[in-house]
């Protein structure tokens, strides 16, 4: 042992040492792996289907209503009494599903629908008043709607109603504010989509069939049984068009996708809208996007030929609640690689989302803050963007 | 620092980054196995 240190050479320190020196190692290896070119070759190849969905001229978007909720205590209170975002949503006893003197989270789609069913979709205004008598917090309902107007390259013009919001109340106002009754009347929608079956995007249902229950309706794969009824039950009588997993094209330079994903509250499965705008690129069109916007801009890369991306319109779902975290920086930074030239966000964007990204020199074209929206960081009620080449 | 601790931490590191990358080497090929055994068992 007094050999060894006087050579400098001691076992103890040399096993320390090693222990160090190994944890080290091991770290700093981690770092320069995940940040190295060779974390990529783990990775299954993904070749570009380079799918043509053709070209059109135009797009449009009116945002009908954005403001789903109005309180976002009051929405995250009536969650989490309910037990938690896994929770069925039918079961909140929220509007329109309240039983009699409806208590949060014991309620059901079947002794909801019961009560209303007779007023569908004739006669909103009484269905509404019982929901005012009777259901959990009826008063933060609002809806998430727009109409899509593209122009194809032929100048045939195409008319498209995404999502029916929540309130009967709100939404009807909205659409008669925007023109959407009359449009509905005239039957000069060419068909209604829904993004998902949240209670903000599609418990609205009825307000549309009232003024037109002839009109063809695009739904994505994974309705739950309660949704499925409940657009019997809302008084449609036309086609419904139920969209499987994957790129549906539906006119020149336009396709629905459908991302087959679990989403909270129980639901399943969102479509979304991509438009190949011509000399000008692609234009990625969402309700709330849940797939994520990496996942909605690489979905359109790896699936659709187009020459760039040129906008992205809707619910862009990172802060819904204005809460923050450093993830999501990294999701506004991971944006700028898609390099949109035109953002038309809000809804469950988050106003704190959208003034970050106004902060990162993003093009976000900012709204009026009018009809209880609440900041003009982002695209307001009744707010109009349009997607064409200059 | 003695001279048996730098050497110590000199031996580390390089087994450190040997290790790690022996690890993330064998984890598909670790997966591969378990793809065989299922089709196995």
């Amino acid at each position: 042992m007094a050999g060894e240190e006087k050579k400098g050479l001691n076992r103890r320190d040399f096993v320390k040492g090693l222990i160090v020196g190994g944890a080290g190692g091991a770290i700093g290896a981690m770092g320069i792996y995940s940040y190295g070119p060779w974390r990529k070759s783990h990775f299954a190849k993904v070749t570009p289907k380079n799918i043509d969905i053709g070209e059109c001229r135009s797009v449009k978007v009116t945002n009908i209503s954005e403001t789903s909720w109005f309180e976002n205590k009051v929405l995250m209170g009536d969650i989490k009494g309910a037990g938690g975002l896994l929770v069925n949503q039918y079961s909140y006893n929220w509007p329109p599903f309240a039983e009699p003197k409806g208590q949060l989270g014991k309620g059901s789609y079947e002794k909801g629908i019961k009560e209303i069913k007779k007023w569908l979709p004739h006669d909103l205004e009484r269905a509404w008043q019982f929901q005012i008598e009777n259901a959990v917090h009826p008063e933060n309902a609002g809806g998430f709607s727009c109409l899509i107007e593209m122009e194809l390259l032929d100048g045939t013009k195409k008319k498209i109603l995404q999502d029916a919001g929540w309130s009967y109340n709100w939404m009807d106002q909205a659409y008669r504010r925007e023109g959407i009754d009359r449009m509905l009347e005239r039957k000069e929608i060419d068909l209604f989509m829904v993004s998902h079956e949240h209670f903000d995007h599609f418990w609205g249902l009825p307000v549309v069939y009232k003024y037109n229950p002839e009109i063809v309706t695009y739904i994505p794969e994974g309705f739950y049984q309660e949704g499925m009824q409940y657009i019997r039950d809302s008084g449609h009588r036309g086609k419904l068009v139920v969209t499987k997993p994957g790129l549906t094209p539906l006119f020149p330079g336009c396709a629905l996708y459908n991302f087959a994903i679990p989403i909270i509250c129980r639901v399943y499965g969102e479509q979304s809208w991509y438009f190949n705008v011509k000399d000008a690129g692609m234009v990625s069109v969402t309700g709330c996007c849940h797939q994520g916007i990496i996942q909605f801009a690489a979905t359109a890369k790896d699936t659709i030929k187009y020459k760039k991306n040129y906008g992205i319109y809707g619910g862009l779902h990172i802060s819904p609640f204005e809460d923050w975290d450093p993830k999501y920086d990294d999701l506004v930074l991971s944006m700028r690689k898609y390099e949109f030239e035109k953002v038309g966000c809000n809804h469950c964007t988050g106003i704190t989302c959208a003034k970050k990204f106004i902060e990162a020199g993003y093009p976000v074209i900012q709204g009026t803050a009018r009809f209880r929206s609440k900041d003009k960081a982002y695209l307001g009620n009744g707010d109009t963007i349009e997607f064409r080449a200059a | 620092m003695s001279t048996g601790y730098k050497i110590g931490i000199f031996v580390g590191i390089i087994l450190g980054v040997l290790v790690y990358f022996a690890v993330v080497w064998a984890l598909p090929v670790m997966a591969k196995w378990n793809w065989m055994l299922t089709k196995i068992t």
